[in-house]
């Protein structure tokens, strides 16, 4: 769900309303969605540094968003949190190498 | 330091592999090329029809109101009916409305149509014939090459002069300097006293180069003003620091006392504004742009699927080779960014010759279409920087599982 979560998001990097917000934020979206990717990579393979990521790139995020003004969606905000409750209640039993 | 050496040494490695199979290395970053080449040339075309459309408004004035009998709104729903027996706006309203208003800083009258204008065996067609107020020159921005404007006497005195556009020059003058001859619009001998500069073409079909601009007060001995085919308009133009709105309020106001409307009654004038233009427009570009992200996005995300495919066909190529690598000692994210570098690289190139394309098609292009289309530098950013993330994105599991490999297991692996 993840990935496929992180691939529809990647077509957002394309959208008008992102360009017109500042010409570095479809950009800098683009990398947020491309960090989710790896973070969930990561979780898939029960490695700690997934977590961590997901984290990271969630707060990441929220903050370009902020930074740019542009409107946070609740969803969005739901489902990184969802996921983080997931990841947190397996981060134990993950491993901590690369 | 070392970090950066393995890194340097990564992208080596990445490079060398790209080189020994380039027909591989071609196909695979096509898919890329032509998402990035459906996506930016979209974005592209989009964004110089906006950039000339603005430029167009902007001629336009964009502090500037316009006194009309019809509303600048579109749409199926529009009524009509409501407009159609208003009065037009007619000259004693513009001295009025000179007089009273202390928002504004000018204003002028204008009604336009068109014909043919002629001089010896030369004619120019369908030209645009602006008959100003004096104030004309002080709400609209004419740049004159040659010659100069009407004097205050002159559009008084209703003279037979005119300011001529550069296309007009062109057709009527084509080898000599028009200012001191004359011209001829309905059989009437009209003498060119000014030449505008060359403005080239507009979106909205305002450019001045098919203009001849004479005195209202020259026109008005000759057709009815009021006509409501010329398009009669007064144009106000704010003062420094006095918004559109609160232009638009004390101009309600006067137009309101001059056509003495009872306070309940509706307004039977328009007061149109640049922007009510320009939202139409917003609304239908953000249309073409949202299709061109949808086609080009989904584009984008065929050619990464692409490029992971051959990323993966690449880590089966090189397990033994990474086997090698690890026994000797490279370190999981070596191997890591070795295969990213590779992937990223791929795109990067991939993207960077859609861009090509796109830049080698707008100099093809030129100005065939009456407007300059050009590749801007945020399309640049954006569609490099979206290479590089399909790259990182289709790249890192072929990637990621190349680092996991077991030394012995690799070695063994073929």
């Amino acid at each position: 769900m993840g990935f496929i979560w992180s691939f529809a998001n990647l077509i957002y990097v394309f959208s008008p309303f992102l360009k017109h917000a500042s010409i570095w934020l479809p950009a800098l979206y683009g990398l947020t969605i491309a960090l989710r990717f790896i973070s969930f990579v990561g979780v898939w393979h029960m490695k700690k540094w997934g977590v961590h990521l997901f984290l990271f790139n969630f707060v990441f995020g929220i903050s370009i968003l902020v930074l740019f003004n542009v409107e946070i969606s609740p969803l969005s905000v739901i489902l990184g949190l969802l996921a983080m409750t997931v990841f947190l209640l397996y981060y134990r039993k993950m491993d901590e190498n690369l | 330091m070392l970090f950066l050496t393995l890194l340097k040494e990564s992208i080596l490695f990445a490079l060398n592999a790209l080189k020994v199979n380039r027909l591989r290395t071609f196909l695979s970053l096509l898919g890329i090329t032509i998402g990035i080449f459906a996506i930016i040339s979209v974005f592209t075309v989009v964004d110089s029809l906006e950039k000339n459309m603005r430029d167009s408004i902007k001629s336009l004035g964009d502090n500037v109101v316009f006194v009309q009998k019809w509303p600048w709104t579109f749409g199926p729903d529009y009524p009509w009916w409501k407009y159609m027996n208003r009065p037009v706006p007619d000259v004693k309203e513009l001295q009025e409305i000179q007089r009273r208003s202390r928002k504004s800083e000018t204003a002028a009258f204008l009604i336009s149509f068109q014909r043919t204008v002629k001089r010896r065996n030369s004619s120019v067609e369908g030209a645009s014939i602006v008959a100003v107020s004096h104030d004309y020159s002080k709400v609209q921005t004419l740049n004159i090459a040659n010659g100069r404007y009407f004097t205050e006497s002159e559009s008084a005195g209703g003279r037979a002069i005119c300011v001529i556009g550069a296309t007009i020059a062109e057709g009527l003058f084509p080898n000599e300097d028009p200012v001191g001859k004359d011209i001829k619009v309905r059989g009437l001998k009209i003498r060119v006293i000014g030449v505008l500069k060359k403005q080239g073409e507009s979106i909205l079909g305002n450019n001045q180069d098919g203009q001849v601009i004479i005195p209202v007060n020259y026109v008005r001995n000759l057709v009815d003003i009021r006509d409501e085919r010329f398009e009669p308009m007064i144009m106000v133009k704010a003062r420094p620091g006095v918004t559109n709105d609160e232009l638009i309020d004390e101009l309600t106001g006067i137009m309101r006392q001059l056509r003495k409307l009872k306070p309940m009654a509706d307004d039977n004038f328009a007061l149109n504004q640049t922007s009510l233009i320009s939202t139409q427009f917003d609304s239908l570009f953000d249309v073409i742009g949202t299709a061109g992200w949808i086609i080009g996005g989904f584009s984008i995300l065929v050619g990464g699927f692409g490029i992971a495919n051959i990323m993966f066909v690449s880590v089966k190529e090189r397990t033994s080779q990474i086997g090698i690598q690890k026994s000797l000692g490279a370190k999981n994210y070596f191997i890591l960014m070795q295969f990213l570098a590779e992937s990223v690289f791929l795109c990067l190139i991939g993207g960077g010759l859609g861009l090509i394309i796109i830049y080698a098609g707008t100099l093809m292009v030129g100005d065939s279409f009456g407007m300059e289309i050009a590749l801007s530098l945020p399309n640049v950013i954006l569609g490099l920087t979206i290479s590089a993330l399909i790259g990182i994105v289709s790249g890192f599991v072929p990637a990621y599982s190349a680092s996991q490999l077991d030394p012995v297991e690799a070695i063994r692996a073929n």
